[in-house]
């Protein structure tokens, strides 16, 4: 394998582990957005639409009061934001470690059993997601990783 | 003895009289929220990640042991940094402001703090603000005391009663921005926070752009190329060490809520009860002190030879003596108080302690999640380099391989 070869599979295990990682963070949120939920109260500025840049509610003007809920929200300036916040039921408890597949793979995926462990962490976040989008997202990494996209 | 007694007398008066003067100025005006005017750069803004406050349960003044609960002031930690990062953010004068549990040093500020006092009444706190230079901008005590008025519903204040104190760290730290960082120094601190984010992750090549000295500040060598490959990476991992720094706040943002209610009741009370507390401790010692005084008073005048003298000296015995009773008195009465607080701190305690759990369950099972991703990566950019570079010093197998 050439440097460059090897760079390209090395690149291509951190897109996988990207995709994973924000599945799982994806999954958090909505976690935390339904705690929030239960609780009569709204998570501000969750699962915003991609890229979300530091909104605030409260002016700050003078006393600097927020409110019962202040405020805030944490989504970056410079960040990726959050992505499309995941939708659909789930009963993921937004656990990392969840092993539930509640959401069968597309056709053209293979079983997976020569899938090593980035395919595999991709494969089972994938069957795990319950957003579509980011499903098929996470899908379209794992067709990229495995090679099956080209 | 009269020549002994007469200074310790005028001693005794003294301190009993000193005891009388002791005033307390409590501010019913909320310190405001400033905000710069000058329109700032966004190359300029800078992060700010603040630590969950050190709970400062060593620290607490003796005569504040009583009156502090532990699981109430470790609830308070998480309240107290998200509430200052809230402040911070609002005033627009920052990037993002967020509450980190773990490293800072790669934040552009960095705000650390301890729970020194925190009452209904009053709250001190110690706090810290570096820059990622390693520059300390400030370290001093803030301490505030509210009065009733700060608790009144008809005031409908809709903040917390300690938001001045929060306000005045946050002008603070603009104040010093505003007087001591130029435009070359916001962005420096910008890189060097950049850096060594990136040299946490590939030390092996990021290092050679820092240095620091004797004094702990952190300078930039030279520059990285603009397109440089690896810092990429490192920056699409930094969006998403931002993004699992949010989930967090969504975590530390549900508990401030469902905290926030009880908790301001709790200090409602808790003020009126330190309020009673306070008057019934100063009232027991200046009567223990004037007692004495008395009795003391009285035992020289009975070595007087006047009857007069005498007569007055005994009234002195018998008045110092009820005096020292009533201290006794007053002293019960607190404690009495102070078992009264014990009673709403338990009730509070067993009311956040579920969520304060929950909490911390949330951060660590997350943060170990990332910190596992994050070793991934670091092995998967150690090989990125060593193919780059044709070292073969790849501490990992090949690409693909199990792990």
């Amino acid at each position: 394998m050439t440097a460059a070869e090897r760079r390209a599979v090395l690149d291509g295990r951190l897109e996988a582990g990207y995709a994973v990682f924000d599945g799982m963070i994806l999954g958090e949120r909505e976690r935390a957005q339904r705690d929030a939920d239960e609780a009569g109260s709204t998570v501000m500025g969750t699962g915003g639409a991609g890229g979300g840049a530091g909104e605030e509610a409260g002016s700050g003007e003078g006393d600097g009061g927020f409110g019962d809920s202040p405020v805030i929200v944490a989504s970056n300036t410079r960040g990726a934001g959050a992505g499309v916040s995941p939708t659909g039921a789930s009963d993921r408890q937004g656990e990392f470690d969840n092993t539930n597949a509640t959401y069968p793979p597309p056709e053209d995926i293979p079983s997976g059993d020569d899938d090593d462990v980035v395919a595999r962490q991709l494969r089972e976040a994938a069957m795990r997601e319950p957003d579509p989008e980011l499903r098929e997202k996470l899908w379209d990494e794992y067709r990229k990783y495995t090679g099956l996209s080209q | 003895m009269c020549r002994l007694l007469k200074p310790l007398l005028l001693l005794l008066l003294t301190g009993a009289l000193g005891a009388c003067s002791t005033q307390t100025v409590k501010s019913t005006t909320v310190t405001p929220l400033l905000d710069d005017t000058a329109p700032i750069a966004e190359s300029e803004l800078l992060d700010i990640g603040i630590g969950v406050f050190e709970p400062g349960l060593d620290d607490i003044a003796a005569n504040r042991e009583e009156l502090t609960f532990a699981d109430v002031r470790l609830a308070e930690t998480q309240y107290v940094s998200y509430l200052l990062a809230q402040t911070l953010q609002s005033s627009g004068d920052w990037g993002v402001v967020r509450v980190v549990p773990g490293d800072l040093s790669y934040y552009d500020l960095a705000v650390t703090g301890m729970i020194l006092q925190s009452d209904g009444e009053r709250m001190i706190l110690q706090v810290k603000v570096t820059d990622a230079t390693g520059k300390v901008w400030i370290d001093k005590e803030y301490d505030e005391v509210v009065s009733q008025y700060s608790y009144d519903p008809r005031a409908s204040r809709s903040q917390d009663s300690f938001q001045g104190l929060y306000n005045k760290i946050a002008n603070d730290i603009l104040a010093y921005r505003q007087q001591n960082m130029k435009s070359e120094d916001l962005v420096n601190v910008r890189t060097v926070g950049r850096l060594k984010f990136a040299s946490t992750f590939a030390p092996q090549v990021f290092d050679q752009y820092l240095a620091t000295d004797k004094r702990g500040l952190t300078t930039v060598t030279r520059l990285p190329a603009a397109n440089d490959p690896l810092l990429a990476r490192i920056d699409s991992i930094r969006e998403r060490d931002y993004l699992f720094v949010d989930a967090l706040q969504d975590h530390y943002g549900n508990y401030y809520r469902q905290m926030a209610g009880p908790y301001t009741e709790f200090r409602k009370m808790s003020y009126e009860e330190v309020m009673k507390y306070d008057k019934l401790r100063a009232a027991s010692r200046r009567n223990m002190v004037m007692g004495v005084a008395a009795i003391l008073g009285g035992l020289v005048a009975t070595q007087s030879s006047s009857n007069a003298v005498q007569y007055s000296a005994y009234g002195g015995l018998f008045g110092g003596g009820y005096l020292i009773k009533d201290a006794f008195n007053k002293r019960d009465e607190a404690q009495m108080q102070v078992e009264s607080l014990a009673e709403l701190g338990n009730s509070l305690e067993a009311e956040i302690a579920p969520q304060t759990i929950e909490l911390e369950e949330r951060v660590v099972t997350l943060s170990g999640s990332v910190a596992s991703q994050y070793a991934q990566w670091r092995e998967i950019l150690a090989d990125i380099y060593a193919a780059e570079t044709g070292a073969s010093n790849s501490p990992t197998s090949e690409p693909g391989a199990d792990q």
